[in-house]
């Protein structure tokens, strides 16, 4: 193994991707962005076992796909539940190549100290913990195959998490994860992809911004380059275009690259411009006072 | 917010506080007049150095891992000294220097749990509070916010998660008078880090893959120095030693550059596999 060093980085890309009988294991693979991605790589000729909370769904979402897909139910939160579900994708294909860690939960739009606790450690143990438990499952599969990694982060990784902390706390510590976990796995010739997507339509954010203060928070406070969605196929074709020339950063839509690279200049004025911002002052203390018990939140 | 804040008259409570940065943390604030309460799963030590810092200190036995226990230290800190002004989060615990592969889930877990939900459950315990003084909080996070986290992972997934805490908390304080503060350290000569540096495998990254400028250490009394001065102008972040500034605002151009870097360095691969084949033995 020692000798066995990884396979360039800097290589160019094989143009479109070489996915043929590659096989992949998405999470949260029933909708969104984890199905989109399925049908993509797919297309490129990979097979993919289809993981979702919901196995029927998860099994519907396989058959739509075709013969090339299976469906298995699992909870990512769940370490033995998840390992079963990679072990029968494995017994079902025959190895496993990508492991696509998209399994992902956004909680109400308010105040950490509105937030009720169970739902706050929910979000992080479903997009941290989750995806820890996802990826430690495919590991040996991954490093005998000199497979690929991918973690769904998020603009919220570097992006203040006012009003959705338990979410940005995730993607933060999720990029964390993927970036030590990307020189571990070099070593075994292996890589991690990990994406950074800002507002993508999928239904998650749909139900995210319905609400009518949160909205305006979106609409009033937030730029409107950040909030601007994407559709679901543009994220998914980022990301499985990633994973086959086995990029280690995909972000999309592409005008998040400066905030990405210029995190640590732009972070200190972006946060005191929010924190000063009069509009989002008083937004953060209406939804504050309407999501406490007893409606009693303190000091104006 | 531009008269500085004083912390004389002020109550500070502060966990993991019976040693390292949050025991000289304590010490200082007591100096400039604070009362301190100071929590520690290590209750002996904790009485230890509450008295060796003075009537002006209290020593309390909190886990906090544990929401109830650290309601329990709140109130008994409220009781001895009728408020609490700041909370300083400083209580972590390091992780054996090993990679993913080669750590049990249940250790990668218990890290990142502790590291990560210990300052989240002292936040809520101390929230009510903090609002209702126009107090402060201090979420000690580390430059593994910001760092590669190799070998580290649960440290530094945690870590990266309590900055971005720290900041949407300080967002959502400000409109109500209180605020929030992201301590980032380097290496700070405490015993966890000594005993992090006293592994062969990390003496062999330093040796071999990391700059030197970036494994200078300098003693808990600079951390603690920065946190006070921080609280006296409620400032959105504190980072020590120097060279952590510069990493911090450039972590964006150069975190990647490094992350690509280690990726392809031989030896960084090397010392990996080392740390994997060690993991394996035991």
């Amino acid at each position: 193994m020692l000798l066995t060093r990884p396979r360039r980085r800097y290589a160019p890309a094989v143009p479109g991707g070489e996915l043929t009988d590659k096989v992949f294991l998405i999470t949260g693979a029933a909708r969104g962005i984890g199905l989109e991605t399925a049908r993509l790589a797919i297309e490129r000729g990979a097979q993919v076992a289809v993981v979702d909370l919901d196995r029927a769904e998860a099994s519907e979402a396989a058959a739509a796909l075709g013969p090339r897909a299976a469906g298995f139910g699992a909870d990512v939160t769940d370490p033995a539940g998840i390992e079963v579900a990679t072990g029968s994708a494995v017994e079902r294909f025959g190895r496993l190549d990508v492991v696509v860690a998209n399994a992902g939960i956004t909680p109400p739009k308010t105040t950490t100290r509105a937030l009720d606790r169970e739902t706050w450690e929910k979000v992080v143990e479903v997009n941290v913990l989750g995806v820890y438990r996802t990826v430690r499952a495919a590991i040996p599969e991954i490093v005998a195959n000199r497979g690929q990694v991918a973690i769904i982060a998020s603009s919220y990784s570097h992006v203040n998490g006012v009003l959705n902390s338990s979410y940005a706390v995730s993607k933060a510590a999720v990029e964390a994860f993927a970036r030590g976990l990307s020189v571990e796995l070099a070593a075994h010739g292996a890589g991690v992809t990990t994406a950074f997507f800002g507002y993508v339509d999928t239904g998650l954010i749909g139900k995210a911004f319905d609400e009518p203060m949160a909205d305006s928070f979106r609409r009033e406070v937030a730029p409107a380059f950040m909030t601007r969605p994407i559709p679901v196929g543009r994220a998914a074709e980022a990301l499985v275009d990633g994973i086959a020339a086995r990029r280690s950063t995909v972000i999309e839509p592409r005008r998040w690259r400066i905030p990405y690279y210029l995190r640590g200049l732009l972070m200190p004025s972006t946060d005191r411009a929010l924190e000063g911002n009069l509009k989002a002052r008083a937004l953060i203390r209406q939804i504050e006072d309407r999501d406490m018990p007893g409606g009693e939140a303190g000091p104006e | 917010m531009s008269a500085p804040y004083e912390l004389a008259g002020k109550v500070v409570l502060v966990t993991g506080g019976a040693k390292g940065i949050g025991l000289e943390t304590a010490r200082q604030a007591a100096a400039l007049g604070a009362s301190v309460a100071i929590c520690d799963l290590d209750l002996a030590a904790c009485r230890e150095s509450a008295a060796a810092i003075g009537p002006s200190a209290l020593a309390l036995e909190a886990d906090v891992t544990d929401p109830e226990a650290l309601e329990r230290a709140f109130d008994a800190a409220i009781e001895e000294f009728g408020r609490v002004d700041v909370v300083v989060a400083n209580a972590g615990i390091a992780p054996r220097v090993a990679p993913v592969i080669g750590m049990p889930a249940e250790e990668w877990e218990r890290v990142f749990q502790t590291n990560l939900f210990g300052v989240y459950n002292t936040v809520r315990a101390g929230m009510e509070q903090v609002i209702a003084n126009s107090g402060q909080f201090v979420l000690v996070s580390s430059s593994y916010a910001f760092m590669n986290g190799v070998l580290s992972s649960p440290y530094a997934t945690a870590k990266a998660g309590v900055e971005a805490l720290g900041r949407a908390l300080r967002a959502e304080l400000l409109p109500r008078g209180a605020s929030a503060t992201v301590a980032y350290f380097g290496w700070i000569a405490t015993d966890m880090v000594e005993t992090t540096f006293s592994d062969p495998v990390v003496d062999r990254f330093r040796r071999e893959a990391v700059p030197g400028p970036l494994t200078r250490r300098v003693p808990v009394s600079k951390a603690a120095r920065v946190i006070i001065e921080g609280l006296g102008r409620r400032s959105p972040r504190v980072i020590a030693p120097f060279e952590w500034k510069v990493l911090f605002f450039l972590r964006g151009l150069l975190g990647p550059f490094m992350d690509r870097r280690f990726e392809n360095d031989p030896r960084v691969a090397g010392i990996v596999l080392e740390a994997e084949a060690r993991s394996a033995g035991r």
